[in-house]
């Protein structure tokens, strides 16, 4: 299709759509409106597990068979971009390419914040996940945290520290374990809002760390030897 | 202001699709799906505000005082963004695999399915 | 006017809020090089977390924060980078594969509007 045809057709359909969303919410209730019954309801039945965030309550109690569904999403394409780029790597070294051990050169002062700046982040994403019931944060929050905050060794230049670091196997059967285990959990034992955000932090973490290690891998591979690259 | 917030999440939308069509490479493609998917954040946290609320975390503050925004959009909105981050890894490693097996990733050079 | 979370003020801030949130978003759309397109996406991320924060959803800002400013946009860079190297013209057909397909023609006829919201935005 032509580019042309298809932007017309885009237009076409845009309109149409337009059209109808608008004349749909246009009929929804007003925003800020005071009518929010299951918002209310699950407030109250956070409140009687005295889980004082509700939105942790809700993921992990009142919705943890969604969360299940949800964390199964997150777990296939995770395994499937891991595989995916395996496959391109594989045969990338196959016809001769090689690793680049991260930037040429990097600032002292990249260096040291990069150095400063892991323990902090590791300790901050524990913290996210652990007062996950309390306060805001919670496993898919502080997974986040754990997942970058390990590649901040890249930004301090050890490429061959974070490689060590991260052992790919390790994150992997890891990452399927806390899967296993949040879905036994939530089956067994829904509500117990703290360990679900453990096991969820847990996966979210490792399948971040391996996607983007698996990215990483796929950037820094060059055909040429280390000498000539940009 | 009673439905501005929803047709902007509406525009947001649509502006993503329009990205997505007019696209000559995919990752910016890829880039404009993520955009589509933050109008459903953006209109789902619109219908659960309230006005005057604050939000559901109650640890320092007794249950009965301030109202509280809907909980139940916040959560769904919440899972959505982090496992909508790993569909969009799995995209882009479908555009590396495009881009190694065709040598493009213009979708327009992309003619057919085959290998 | 003494309470903060209503009133003229609060409304102001929730209206700015959104404004620049689709500011961003069209901007992230109209910026058709990929790799300033992530810098864009990365700004567009931190915008959705901070009106997220004034809707008061801070789980949701924080995650939005985490992913959209960090994750995905370094995931877009190394995406880009590894795609380069097995593009047709090698390394070098970065910079001079800016498309210039962002005409009058096409961008037109889908939404006037974008291109005028986001006009200051073009590089």
């Amino acid at each position: 299709m032509r580019t042309r045809t298809r932007t017309l057709l885009f237009a076409a359909g845009a309109a149409g759509a337009a059209a109808l969303f608008t004349a749909g919410a246009l009929d929804l209730p007003r925003f800020g409106g005071a009518v929010h019954p299951y918002g209310d309801r699950a407030v109250r039945q956070a409140l009687r597990e005295s889980t004082t965030n509700t939105i942790s309550s809700v993921n992990f109690d009142q919705r943890a068979f969604d969360t299940i569904g949800e964390e199964l999403i997150l777990m296939a394409s995770a395994i499937g971009a891991v595989v995916l780029l395996r496959v391109v790597g594989k045969e990338a070294e196959d016809q001769g390419a090689a690793h680049r051990h991260g930037p040429a050169e990097v600032s002292d002062a990249l260096r040291i914040v990069g150095y400063l700046l892991l323990p902090v982040t590791l300790l901050i994403g524990v913290y996210i996940i652990a007062h996950g019931a309390q306060s805001p944060g919670g496993g898919f929050q502080g997974g986040v945290v754990l997942g970058t905050a390990v590649h901040l060794l890249y930004l301090a230049g050890d490429y061959p520290a974070l490689q060590r670091l991260r052992p790919i196997p390790v994150f992997e059967s890891t990452e399927a374990l806390a899967a296993g285990v949040f879905v036994a959990m939530a089956l067994a034992a829904a509500g117990a809002v703290p360990a679900l955000n453990g096991a969820v932090g847990v996966e979210v973490g490792c399948a971040l760390v391996l996607l983007i290690g698996k990215f990483f891998e796929q950037a820094l591979l060059v055909r040429e030897p280390p000498g000539g690259t940009p | 202001m009673s439905h501005l917030p929803y047709l902007a999440a509406g525009w947001i939308v649509i502006v993503g699709i329009y990205g997505i069509v007019t696209s000559r490479d995919l990752i910016h493609a890829v880039v404009c799906l993520s955009v589509t998917q933050s109008g459903t954040y953006v209109l789902l946290l619109a219908i659960g505000y309230r006005d005057g609320a604050t939000a559901p975390v109650f640890s320092d503050r007794p249950p009965h005082g301030r109202p509280v925004t809907d909980p139940v959009v916040q959560a769904m909105t919440l899972t959505d963004i982090v496992v909508g981050a790993t569909v969009t890894a799995l995209l882009l490693a479908l555009a590396v695999q495009v881009a190694k097996r065709r040598g493009t990733i213009d979708p327009g050079e992309l003619r057919s399915l085959e290998s | 006017m003494s309470d903060p979370f209503s009133g003229p003020l609060a409304d102001a801030l929730i209206l700015t809020a959104l404004a620049l949130t689709v500011l961003m978003a069209t901007a992230v759309v109209l910026t058709r090089h990929p790799a300033r397109q992530a810098v864009v996406l990365s700004g567009y991320g931190m915008v959705l977390g901070v009106l997220f924060l004034v809707l008061q959803a801070p789980d949701v800002a924080m995650s939005q924060i985490g992913v959209g400013t960090v994750v995905v946009p370094l995931i877009v860079v190394l995406a880009l980078h590894a795609t380069r190297r097995h593009r047709k013209g090698g390394d070098t057909g970065e910079d001079d594969r800016r498309p210039d397909h962002d005409t009058s023609g096409t961008a037109s006829d889908g939404d006037p509007a974008g291109r005028g919201a986001a006009g200051g935005d073009a590089p």
